[in-house]
This record gives C-alpha cells, structure tokens and sequence, in this order.
C-alpha cells in the first residue's frame, strides 16, 4: 500500500478537518437536495464574561448545530456577555459575535465562525504552477506555510490563495516532485516549476489490492503509461504491452480479435492467458477497454507481485488503472484521429502463368498431357488475396471531461472506434463509456464507482475453409462470371473466397458489456483502511447472420434455403472485496503494511440460438425468428451449455521496511473453487520476498554518480482453476446427435462418454525471481534486470487416453510439470536539456521452456480436426508444442537414389528404407539409424518460442514537437507452415516455390514433386518449418502542439496535432502471412497490416 | 454500514458457496436412478447407426468398400484413394476416427451393461441382448478392419485404459458369447412388434452370428444360424420389391434385419445424411460424389437384370422431380442409385438430406450365407434352392421361364456353385459396405483369388498378408509406450 502522505498533502491542523467536514456536509446536502429546518429552533442564555470556548459549548447545548472555527479563535483572548431568551440563534450569533469583529455562515445544522478582520487583511496571490518541462501541473496542493488554508492548481496549473501577509511563504506539493516553498517577498503572481524527484524511485506503482512505492518494491512489475499507449493504433490497448519486458504479445491483425498475450513464458497446458485486473474488477480479457481511458497498465511478473492473485496469478498478472478526475478546473479533451488500415504481406501463391506452369508438371507426373499449352497467355491471372481485401478506414473520437474538487473528483468520457478489417466485408466498431467517480464524505469516508459500458459490433471472422481458398483457388478463375455470378473454384475443396465474403456481409456479432466497480474506503484509526469494492463484469451477446440462397459449391458453399441465424449469450461475473489495510511508520524507522481481505466470486453464463430458414422474402428487416414460414421444421433451436462456478479467497501480505533500505515482502493466500472435488476445493498460495536498497547504505550514500542499487529476490507459488467447471463430475451427456430412431420416431438418449476426477486440485506454478535494480548519473542511466524461473506443476490437463480404445473422453488431471527459466531486462537513458528532451529504452526478455513431466506420453497441443499435420506437441524434456516431423536430406532424383536407400535398408535387416517414398520425393533421414523410415525418425524441427523478444524506444521533444518511435523484434522462433505443403487436391494452387518442384523436365529442382497424398504432402518436414524472426517499426508518432500564445485568446488549453502509424515497417523473412503466429502454427492466419492515422487533440 | 456490509460477506462464506453442481446436466447416479431410465443409455447405443455422425460414411466406406473392384474414387484426398490404391499407411485419419468411434460405442454398451448389473430381470436382459448385440457387432468389425484389436468387455478403470490388444481368437470367442447370449435373451421381430421397428431382435442376432461362422469358415456353424433365420423361424423374409427395400419407406422393411436409423431433423449440428453426402453424381452438385460404381461393377451384371436398373444411376438418367439439367464430370457416366430417389420428397429439397438408410444387415445376406454354407458343406440342393430365392425376386418375383432373364443356377459343381454364389453377393449387396471384406474373406477360401482379381485390375501392389487388413492408427500405437503392437503385416 502507499503511504499516506504521498497520496495527498498530509494535514496535521484538525481544524483542517473541520472545514473539510463542513464542505463535505454542504456538498452532501447540496448534492441529496435536502434542506434541514434550520430556522425557528430558539435558545437562550445568560452569561456573564465567558470565553469562547465556553460560549460554544453553551451554544451547541442547546442546539443541534455542528460549530466550526478556527483552533485560533480558541486562544484568542475574548470574553462574552450574553443575553437573550428564547431568540433563533441567527439573532444570537449576529449580536454576540459582531462586537468581537467575529463572522459567521450557517449552512445546514453546521455554523462556521470566523474571523472576519483576518479575513479582511489578506492579500490575494495568483500564480501558475509548472513541471520541470514547463507543462502546467494541476492538481498541485499550495499551501501558506504556518496557516490552514489551502487550494490546487487548476487544470491549467493556475491557482489563487488569498495569504496573511506579503512575507508568507507558499508550500507547493505535488505527488512525484519535490515539495518546495517560494517567499513571497511582496510578490502577487508566483511561477514556479516543480523538480521531479529523483523519477523512477518515487514512482508510485499500481500493485496487487494497493499501490508501493517503487523504491519498497520487492516485486517484479513493468509499468506502462497512458503516454506509452496513446501511439498504437485503434483498437486493443494490450497492443500497447508487445516488446515489453518480460512479455510475448502476438497481434492478429483482425479488427476487434484481441492479441495473445503472455508473460514469462508458457506454463498453463489449457489457457496460458494472463488476469487482468481493471480498477479492482478481474476479466480474462481486455477487448472491450477504451485503451483512450487508460492511466498506467502494471505488469506483474514474479511471485511477490502477483501471489496476492494466488488463484489466478499463475500466468502473470495485468493491472490497468483507468483514468480518475484530478482535483482543479474541469478540463475538457477532444480527440480524433483519422487513418487508413492495410495489409503489409501477402502469401506468395502462383500467379496465372505460375499455376498453369504449376499444372502441367502436376500432368508430367502421370504422363497426361500438359493441360495449359501457352501458360503466358494467362499472366497475372486473379489475384485472390487482392480480390478480397482492401484498405480499410479507421476513424475515432473520444470525449472526456476530468475535474474535481477537494471531496468530488470526476472523469466522465465517451469514445467512439470504427475500424474496417483489410478483408472486404469484415467492420469493427465500438462505443465506450467511463465515468471514474470518487466522493469523499468525510474526513474518513470515501465512496466511488469506475462503471464503463462497451458496445461493440464485429463482423464476420476468417473461416479456415476461406483461408485455405484464397490460397489454393485457381488464378484463372475470376470472382464473378460475365453476368455478375459467382463463380466455383477448380475442386470441390475450394470455396470462392470473395463470395463467401460478400455472402457473410450481414455476419454481426453484438456485443455488450459493462465492467464496473463500486467501492467505499473508511479509515477507522489513523492507517486502518477498510475497503469494499464490489465489481460486476456483465456481458450480453447477440449474433445474428442472414444468409441468402446460393449454390456456388454443392459441398461447401451452398445454402439451399434462406436462413436466418440469432444467438443470445449472456453472462456475469461478480466478485465482492473487502481488505483491510494498516499502514504504520514508528520513529522514522521502521514503516510496515498489513493487508488482509477476501473476496467472494461467482461467474455464470447461458445462451440460446434459432435458426430459421425457408422465409418468403429475403429482406433484412424482415428476417427474424419470428417471421419463419410454416411448421418448426423451419426452426432449428441452437443451444448451448450453461455453466456457474464459485471462488472465494482469503489473503493477508505484510510489508515491511527497515531504514528505508532492508524490505521484506510477504504473503499468504487461501482459495477456493467449485471447479474441484470435494476434498481439493481448497489451495493455498505463499510467497516471500526480501529487497535490499545498497545504494541507501553509508558506505554508497556519498557515491554521487549512483543513485540507485537495488537487489531483490521473491519466491512464490500461484496457482490456476482456468477448466471446465465439471471436471470433477460424472455426469450424463445428452445430445441430439445420439439420439435413436425408434419405429421412426425420435428417442432421446443419454450416455456416461467423459471420465471424471474428483481428485481434481489447483495447478501450482512456482516461481523465483532475483532482480537488480540500478539508477546512475541523477537516475538519467536506469537499468533493471531479472533472472527467473518458472516451475508449473499438477498441471491441469487433459493427458490423451492412451491407446485410444477405451471410448470415454478424457477428462482433466493433475499431471505434467513445466519449466521457464529466463531474463529480462529495461535500459534507460533520458535527460532533459532546457527546450531538447530526450530518452531511449531497451527491453528484453528471454526464456526456455522445457517440459519437465509429461507422464511418458506425447501430446498434441492444439487440435484443429482439418489441419492434416497436427505436429506441435507436448512431450518431456522438450519445449512445450515443439515442432516434430522428419529431416530431410535432398531428393530422390533417380532409381539409383531409391536403390541407394533401399541398400542401406537391406544391410540393416530391413526389406525397404521408405515404401511408399518414389522418384521426386524428399528423401526423410533415418533418426533412429534402424534402416527405415517409421513415424520413429520424427524429429526436433524447432521450438515455437522466441529465443529473444524485445524493444527499443526512442523519444524526443523539442518547442513543441514530439517524436516518438517504437522498435520491436522477435528472433529464434519456429513456425510450422502447415499450408506451405497443404496439397490435397492436384489442381490446388500453391506458394511459388514449388515452380521449382522436381519433375523429369526438371530433375534438378529443390521442391519435392508436387503430388497429393505423396510423403512430402500434408506433413511436417523441416522443408515447411521457417523461422518466425521479424524486425518492425510497431508504432511511429509525430506530435506538434501549439504554442500558448496562439490558443490563450482562443481560452484553449493545448492543441496537439499529430501523426501515429503502426507497422510502417515490417522486416522479415518468413514465408507466410505473418510471423506473428501463436504456438507456432501456420494454418489459418490473418496477414499482417499497418495503419496510419492522422490526429488532433484539444484540451480546453 | 461497511462493517455491516462485511459481516454479510463472511456470512455468506459458509462452506455451501464452493458447492455448484454443473449446470445442465445431472450426476449419473441421479439421473440414471431406475430402472427404466437405462433405456436412455441404450438409446444412446442405438444412435450409432442413426448416420448422425458426419464423418460415418467416410469411416465406413473407406473400411469397406474402398480397397474392393466395386468403386471408383473421385477424390484426391489421399485418405481416401490410399484404401483404394493400397498406399495406406497408419496416419490415415479416417482409419483413425473409425478406431476411435468404434470404441465410444463399444463404451456406451458397456455402460448399459454396468448399469443393469444391479437388476435381474427380464428388462435387464433386454437391455443387456441389446447392448451385448451391438457389443458383439462392433467388435466383428474391428477384427475384419484391423484383424487384432484391443477387447472391451467391460466398463474399465483408469488402470485398464492402455491395455494390449487382443488376437482375434479371443475377440471371436466374444463376439459368439455376447451372440449367443443376445439370441437367448432378444424378443423376435414379432415379439418387438412395430412399436419397436428399428430393434435389433433374436433373428438379427442369429443372423449376424451365421455371417461370423461364415467369415470364420466354421461352415457348420454358420449353416446352422443362417437356416435358423431363413427356414425355421421366418420372421424375415425377402421385401418383394428390391428397390424399395432402399428407399425412404424401405427403412422397416420385412428384410431389413439391422436398420440404418437416419431421418431428416432440422436440429442443430448435422443435417446431412453421412450414407448419402459422399455418394451422388460427379461434377452435377447432388452430392460429394467422392465414391461411384466402378465401371467393372456395371458389367458385372449379368444381361437384363433389373437389379441394375435399381442400383446403376447412368449418365443421360433423371431424377423424377428434379428440374435442373445433370451435370456431369468428364469420364464418369454412373452413380448410386440405390441412393438417388426421387426429388420430389428431398428434405429442403437437398439432395443431401433424403432420409435413406443403409441397411446394416439384411435377409437376403442371410440367404446367401446359407447357401454358400451349404454348398461348403455339399448341400448344394439347398445351395440352388436359397440362390434361386434371390435371383427369383431380383426378377420381379418371377421365374425365369417368365422374366427370361437371370436363369437359375443349376450348377452342382462346388466351385462353380460357389463362384456362382459369390457373383450373386456381388450384384445383389452392390455398394452396401460388403464387397471388400468378402473379397479378402474369399481369398482364405480360395487362395489367392482375390490377389488374382485385383492384380487383373492393375493394382499389382497389393498384397493380401498387409493390406487385407488396416493398420491400427499410428496415433494411438504411438502414445500407447508400447502396450499397443501394430500388427505384423504393418511394422
């Protein structure tokens, strides 16, 4: 937790807290619309020479009144004679008070009494505050050093203080920077800049249920800034965390598909995707997060950040803050950005004259004629992949209002996003709402919400057989006939890619969704916190899909009525927090935290869908359920498993610092989980952590060039329930798909086909983390360094039942461990001349993974039942999903080259070397030196992991101009192209390499003969695993604003105009859509895009 | 407030909040409660021949039809043609969907059995013929597609998931126990009675136990069973019109022994018949038409059968009812006709959703069997006499003297008879799924006449000791640590 006098302004005056409370009251009554009956209460006194402290509390006897003053007033020598009966206490005060040059202001029940004379006397200062690269700082707390009053600056840094006397002395404060006095000396108008203190140490980091102080860290986080976020390009903002310490972040490209994210490898078999945390709120998933309304993003990577998720924590944790109001003039901000979205890579695919050429050696083989006797004749032929794309327009609008006062802080903000995907016919838009509220009732209470509502329209998504035409359809095959139909591809594997795109135009997925917070926080005693914060992450889907009639493939693209499909979907998820938290500091020395809490969490889900079919008219307003023709033959119900499951967890973490330099961090987290049986539902997840600050040590304090040096080293356990919530259940399937047919008649059926495991228990996942942190030259130099490892053990997965005869489908259980080792690290350089500014940073990351039990068995990773060469698997001592398939070692050019092999064979006891290989085949390598080939010589092709990812970031300002540039990299990764050999229809067409395929009028070409169901075809061969290396300019932003003089008159703020583009440049060698390819499986990418969008942003 | 508010929540953290059963569905205990409910379970049995399963044809007709000199492909998918032209190898991926769904519906009768093991009646032993029926059919078709596999005769714990296979003996002596035990227990057709068209009955049993015997050479045995079924108890008998024993009304017919069980349902999932999909006219869009009768087929009947007629779609042909032109790919002029019926009745008028099914088992298989028993056993009289049964009502239920075509065999001769017989099982069970396990079946009857026949066709790479019998997927040889051995033929 953060202490408390970094977060506000510590106030050590109570009466200070009175005024507070009297402006909380007014504020409360103001804003509930009651008004108290004030008037007409009477009171009397008598009294002779009594005090002032004594006339109040007559006063306040008698009354119901609250009375606020000045402790001053207190010891002020005054004496009162009062005299009066059954008067309003308005009369009372006016008389007794007047003499003595006193004022008063009811409001409410509450009277303020004040001294006017003071009042009367002092001077009225104005001034502007400003950081030290001159941007106006609001919310900045000025004080009169010795006095009570007090203010902020206001949105433009500007403040007014009225001060006793022209020799007062101001305190500026302000979160991050130094706290500074400026003597008045006479002075009227104050400007001052603020120094920032000594940057990264005094950051104030977003941490597990608190914040810390980024020098008390004893954790591994990577932070990012809103300023880090507002470059990439519309859409996703965890786009933002790619080349990021310690994170692979995979960008599909497709509008509104989130980027696979994940942190410090891969541990989890089933869902390796990271928590995130919004504002209190846990999500899997952050689509529909308006990154416009980001304030900073908290990666937590090691045990000691993220043990406090213990349930959920085991791949890493992503806490995002949204944008909160800031306390000064309300400030209103535009911004828009227009842009254009296009596609960077294309699929090497044969051209016209290419795949008639291609066809004629596919006729060689079987000594057919050449069917193409003038393949020129065709040049370029259709180009599918431009038949179906387009660059598409990216348009967005985002409004906010931030402001707030001393008890009311607000941030209210509508965003508007409209992306169209490069393929034809594939929208994305979404409306954002947001409205971060916080009220502070009194001195002890707070409440707030954090409410924003996503409403977000996607099309339809790149189906694989869509994928698999663009590529294999035939270039002399235009999209439309001369009529203006749609033609059919060259097979009936093929389905005409345009059509399907313009068939599925009205394809809409709808969805809705509110993730939001209410919280109240009430300090009981001085650093005891109660906190509650109830969060509700509810989703509503619609998806509706009008389809008329065609019949362009009688296989697979064809709809022989017209069809009409709704689906609603609709789940929530509430979690209710409540911590506790105790914040001490004694005798300077010693400063601790207690945390402890729990939440209960409850995630339920259901959907319903209907097709109908058959309908009179094809007319988009008319299609509905409801107007399906004639009997329910015409209706199709779709259904869809509900599900429900429960948590509830208990925590407590203790942080403690000694002398500012010995840390210790340690937690403890119980959780329970309906997903297990009986006995296991409960886990408990410790950690412990311990930090040294060398650099605050006597024997480096004078060292001037250090100023920061820092080791730290965590250990801790997490754990992960991410499975189907019935497990550890035997329940009875029921599906209309068995059902009998009894006598014509439909019987339903029902049937015991999953295994279950009762014995079902979390997933652990251990992890060490050592770091060394380091600041150098007045912290210009930063450096950060991680070592890691990553243990994941009891895995929750689902082994494949061996021998594959029992019939039951496996279920899930506690078996397999997997390990990441690994580094990464943070370079920063950054210094600020007087108008030059300047930074660079280095991120790394790199790890190992390794597979260290898997139960003696090889498992696929992932299944895609029409991918032919399923060949990313799971085995031990391996990285997990590497690459298997054969080696190859040239190509079997001639009989002699077979009869060569077939020797081999026979001198090893073997009838033949590789049966069904022939003439123009790959000739695969015997692994195993057993003298044939078997599924035995499959082999290591590569792991699917980058053996390094990074960034490096370059910015800049000078008068007004910002530059900003973000390179990130990836190198060592292997991809398997699974649609590089993807041949199983002769007259498909392929990528251009295999022009080069052998045949006998080319017997010395590199590609294997291009033949379907050959040994080179549909399988995994080191000739279709590449590497995923790839260099790119992510993000590139160009920035100008305004200079003041211009917009003062105009009473705006700051105008920036700006230019931002993604992917400007992208190298690699890869042959295929994109390098950027989850678990190293090319089948059914999504080609790579860039954007570029022109911006302007106006604050006023 | 907020104290308050925090006491409600340690409330609410009694130990009941962690406890969520899943959301729709029950426990098996709860809802397989009674007695009654079992028949649910076994309904699930009976789903395996509903065609529900999309990938069934493909599975089916690899394993049975594709290697034999019935088909011809019209793909390039080698998962089809390498059962064709014998390039098969242990990744093919239909072999392995069939090894894989063969063993979930040997799970579901085990399941039906583990389920009435607490009840002894009559509708126990209902349950348990039923169950033990299909137990024993599924078993005999992993032996004639594998040759060994892994036995299931019992729901198995987690122990027994990777278990080694089992020679064919064993899975034989299996297959006649739980027959034996079904023909004890099963009602007969007329016992069932309409209500429970579709059922398998003591007369199916009995007959599939005779094909067994036959497929085993145990001659005696298989006589016995087949004359059970065609002379003694004469439950079933010939449907007088063989076209119609294909088509939609056909499905409960008087020959039908083990009904395929495919209606049309506009229902979630698949809507297409599998029997039907993969079958069709090449390059005309009715239907996938991956498969067609071979040209060698269409000769092979002999002059003026009508059965032709009922089973050879032939180019220039219509669909009564269908209004568009025909088209056809280059170079193929038939198709299956005992799947293309009139348009007329086409659900959503698809060719691919005409409720026709496969008749699993029939009368008429029962007759051959007999007489290819007899014959075997020098019964040749009673040979002739079930020959001429089936040539009779091929002819319309004439005589030849009437029809003049299709004369009687008249052929004492053992060999001749039996080549007489076999032509006849040829013709009469065209593309049912029969063809390539008699022609593998033949060649231990008479050696090599089936290596002879398919090398007569050009396929001089097939070899009867590896490529009569599939090799179990690599996939679960692979993951088995070595409890599963492929078979010799395919190391």
């Amino acid at each position: 937790m953060y202490r408390k006098n970094i977060a506000l302004p510590q106030c050590g005056f109570s009466v200070i807290f009175r005024i507070m409370k009297l402006t909380v009251l007014l504020l409360t009554l103001s804003l509930i619309q009651v008004s108290a009956a004030t008037r007409g209460q009477t009171i009397s006194v008598n009294a002779e020479n009594i005090s002032f402290r004594e006339l109040i509390s007559n006063l306040r006897g008698q009354t119901n009144f609250d009375f606020i003053y000045s402790a001053e007033l207190c010891r002020q020598e005054r004496s009162f004679s009062v005299h009066c009966l059954d008067k309003p206490l308005e009369e009372v005060l006016e008389t007794c008070l007047k003499e003595k040059a006193l004022s008063f202001k009811i409001s409410g029940t509450t009277v303020l009494i004040y001294n006017a004379v003071d009042e009367a006397r002092q001077l009225a200062i104005t001034g502007t505050v400003k950081d030290d690269k001159g941007e106006p700082l609001p919310g900045v707390s000025v004080k009169v050093k010795g006095q009570p009053q007090g203010t902020s600056t206001g949105v433009n840094g500007s403040f007014k203080i009225n001060v006793p006397s022209e020799n007062s002395i101001l305190v500026f404060a302000y979160v991050g920077f130094k706290t500074q006095e400026f003597q008045l000396k006479g002075q009227t108008e104050v400007s001052i800049s603020l120094e920032p203190e000594s940057q990264s140490l005094n950051e104030v980091v977003v941490v597990g249920y608190g914040k810390q102080r980024k020098s008390d860290m004893t954790g591994s986080v990577t932070t990012i800034k809103s300023s880090d976020i507002t470059g990439i390009r519309a859409g996703n903002a965890a786009e933002a965390l790619q080349g990021k310490s310690g994170l692979t972040v995979t960008t599909s490209g497709a509008p509104g598909v989130a980027p696979v994210v994940r942190i410090r490898g891969i541990g989890t078999n089933v869902n390796s995707n990271p928590l995130y945390v919004v504002d209190g709120m846990m999500t899997d998933d952050i689509v529909w997060l308006n990154p416009n309304d980001i304030d900073n993003i908290s990666v937590l990577k090691d045990a000691s950040a993220t043990a406090i998720y213990g349930s959920r924590g085991a791949n890493g944790v992503i806490v995002i803050t949204t944008k909160s109001g800031k306390p000064g003039k309300t400030a209103f901000n535009y911004s828009a950005t227009e842009g254009v979205q296009y596609k960077i890579s294309d699929y090497d695919v044969a051209n016209g004259t290419q795949y008639a050429q291609l066809m004629n050696t596919v006729a060689s083989y079987t000594n057919a004629a050449a069917p193409y006797s003038n393949p020129a004749q065709f040049g370029s032929g259709t180009n599918w992949m431009d038949e179906i794309s387009r660059s598409g327009k990216m348009r967005e609008h985002q409004f906010g209002v931030n402001g707030g006062s001393e008890n009311i802080r607000y941030n209210i903000s509508a965003g508007y996003l409209k992306q169209q995907g490069i393929w034809n016919n594939t929208d994305y838009d979404r409306w954002t709402i947001r409205a971060n509220n916080e009220y502070k009732l009194n001195s002890k209470v707070k409440i707030g919400h954090n409410l924003g509502l996503s409403l977000a329209n996607s099309g339809q998504g790149p189906a694989y057989r869509n994928m698999l035409s663009v590529l294999g359809a035939s270039p002399l095959i235009t999209p439309q006939n001369a009529n203006g139909a749609w033609n059919s591809m060259q097979n009936l594997d093929l389905i005409n890619p345009a059509a399907e795109l313009a068939l599925n135009k009205e394809y809409n997925f709808n969805d809705q969704r509110f993730v939001g917070s209410v919280w109240g926080s009430w300090e009981v005693i001085k650093g005891l916190t109660l906190l509650t914060n109830l969060g509700e992450d509810y989703y509503n889907n619609y998806t509706s899909h009008p389809q008329p009639i065609y019949t362009i493939n009688s296989s697979h693209q064809t709809n022989t009525s017209n069809r009409f499909r709704e689906y609603y979907g609709s789940g929530n998820t509430h979690i209710w927090t409540n911590t506790l938290t105790y914040d001490r500091k004694i005798k300077d020395k010693h400063y601790l935290n207690f945390l402890a809490g729990y939440t209960i969490e409850q995630s339920k889900n259901r959907g319903l869908g209907a097709i109908g079919q058959g309908y009179t008219i094809y007319d988009l307003d008319y299609l509905s359920l409801y107007s399906t023709p004639g009997s329910t033959a015409n209706k199709t119900v779709e259904t869809q498993q509900p599900g429900k499951s429960t948590r509830m967890s208990y925590m407590f973490r203790t942080n403690y610092t000694l002398m500012d330099r010995y840390l210790l961090t340690a937690t403890m987290r119980a959780d329970g989980s309906s997903k297990f049986g009986a006995n296991n539902k409960w886990g408990y997840f410790p950690s412990a952590a311990l930090g040294w600050r060398i650099s605050e040590e006597s024997f480096l304090k004078d060292v001037s060039w250090l100023n920061n040096l820092k080791l730290r080293a965590s250990w801790g356990v997490t754990g992960n329930d991410k499975i189907t919530d019935r497990a550890a259940y035997a329940v009875v399937a029921q599906s209309e798909e068995f059902h009998a047919v009894i006598d014509g008649k439909v019987r339903p059926a029902a049937g015991i086909i999953n295994a279950f495991n009762p014995d079902l228990k979390w997933e652990r996942n251990e992890q060490k983390d050592l770091g060394l942190e380091m600041g150098f030259f007045n912290n210009k130099l930063t450096a950060e360094l991680d070592l890691w490892t990553r243990d994941t053990k009891d895995l929750l997965m689902v082994l494949p039942v061996k021998g594959g005869s029992v019939g039951i489908a496996p279920t899930f259980t506690n078996s397999g461990a997997v390990r990441n080792t690994g580094y990464d690290f943070t370079l920063g350089w950054r210094e600020n001349r007087k108008s030059f500014k300047y930074g660079a940073s280095f991120t790394g990351s790199s790890f190992k993974n390794k597979v260290t039990d898997w139960k003696d068995t090889r498992s696929v990773l992932f299944a895609d039942w029409w991918i032919p060469n399923q060949n990313n698997v799971i085995e031990e001592g391996k990285p997990l999903g590497y690459i298997l398939g054969y080696k190859t070692q040239g190509i079997y050019r001639s009989q002699a080259d077979l009869d060569k092999w077939k020797a081999y064979a026979t001198q090893k006891g073997k009838t033949a070397y590789h049966p069904a290989a022939q003439i123009g085949d790959p000739i695969f390598q015997d692994i195993n030196g057993d003298g044939t080939i078997n599924e035995a010589d499959r082999t290591d092709l590569g792991s699917v992991f980058p053996k390094f990812t990074g960034s490096l970031n370059l910015n800049a300002e000078y008068k007004g101009f910002d530059l900003t540039l973000d390179i990130a990299g990836s190198f060592g990764a292997k991809i398997l192209n699974a649609m590089y050999n993807f041949y199983s229809q002769s007259t498909n067409n392929m990528h251009v390499d295999w022009l080069d395929a052998w045949s006998s009028s080319n017997p010395n070409g590199n590609m294997p003969r291009l033949v379907a169901g050959s040994i080179a075809m549909n399988q995994s061969l080191d000739l279709n695993v590449f590497s995923g290396d790839y260099v790119k300019l992510r993000s590139l932003m160009f920035g100008y604003t305004l200079p003041n003089s211009l917009l003062s008159k105009a009473k705006i703020n700051k105008v920036r105009l700006f230019f931002t583009g993604s992917n400007l440049l992208y190298f690699t060698k890869y042959k295929g859509f994109t390098p950027e390819i989850v678990n190293g499986m090319d089948a059914n990418s999504y080609p790579m895009s860039g954007s570029a969008q022109f911006g302007v942003n106006v604050t006023f | 407030m907020i104290i308050a508010l925090a006491g409600l929540g340690l409330l609410s953290s009694c130990k009941d909040y962690l406890e969520v059963t899943p959301q729709g569905q029950l426990t098996q205990d709860v809802f397989f409660s009674d007695e009654n409910s079992i028949d649910m379970a076994l309904n699930r049995v009976y789903s395996s021949v509903n065609w529900r399963f999309f990938r069934l044809g493909t599975m089916y007709f690899t394993s049975h039809e594709f290697g034999s000199d019935d088909v011809r492909l019209n793909t390039g998918d080698p998962n089809f043609t390498s059962a064709n032209d014998f390039s098969n190898s242990p990744g093919n991926v239909y072999l392995e969907r069939l090894w894989g769904r063969w063993y979930e519906y040997l799970n579901d009768c085990n399941q039906v059995l583990e389920l009435t093991k607490k009840y002894n009646s009559e509708q126990a032993n209902k349950y348990n013929a039923q169950a033990r029926y299909f137990r024993a059919y599924y078993h005999f078709d992993l032996i004639n597609v594998f040759g060994e596999a892994v036995k299931r005769d019992h729901v198995p714990t987690p122990e027994e998931y990777n278990i080694p296979k089992s020679s064919q003996e064993e899975l034989y002596a299996l297959v006649i126990q739980d027959l034996e035990y079904a023909i004890q227990h099963l009602p007969t057709r007329s016992e069932w009675g309409a209500a429970n068209n579709g059922r398998v009955t003591k007369g199916t049993a009995k007959g599939l136990l005779a094909k067994v015997y036959l497929y085993r050479q145990d001659y005696a045995n298989a006589y016995k069973w087949a004359n059970e079924v065609v002379n003694v108890d004469k439950e079933y008998s010939l449907d007088p019109d063989y076209r119609n024993l294909f088509s939609k009304d056909g499905k409960y017919s008087v020959e039908s022994m083990m009904p395929g069980h495919y209606i049309y349902q506009n229902i979630g999932g698949r809507l297409r018949n599998p029997y039907v999909e993969f079958q069709g006219i090449p390059g005309s869009g009715i239907g996938s038409a991956i498969f067609t009768p071979s040209d060698n087929l269409v000769n092979a009947f002999e002059a003026g059968d009508p059965r032709k007629q009922a089973s050879i779609f032939t180019r220039g042909d219509q669909i009564e009812g269908y209004t568009k032109t025909i088209n056809w790919s280059n170079g193929f002029d038939y198709a299956n006709r005992k799947v293309i019926f009139p348009a007329g009745p086409w659900p959503d008028a698809d060719f691919f959703k005409q409720e026709l099914n496969l008749p699993f088992l029939r009368f008429a298989d029962i007759v051959l069997i007999f007489a290819e028993a007899a014959n075997e056993l020098n019964k040749a009289g009673e040979a002739i006499d079930a020959l001429e049964k089936i040539r009779f009502r091929a002819r319309g239920n004439k005589t030849f003297e009437v029809a003049g075509v299709l004369p009687k065999i008249t052929t004492t001769d053992k060999s001749a008879l039996r080549e007489a017989i076999w032509k006849e099982r040829r013709i009469e069970l065209a593309l049912e799924g029969n063809r390539w396990l008699d022609l593998m079946r033949y060649e231990r009857v008479v050696p090599n006449y089936a290596t002879n026949l398919l090398h007569s066709l050009g396929k001089t790479n097939f070899v009867y000791a590896k490529h009569s019998k599939f090799p179990i997927p690599s996939v679960f040889i692979a993951n088995s640590n070595g409890v599963l051995v492929q078979n010799d033929a395919w190391k």
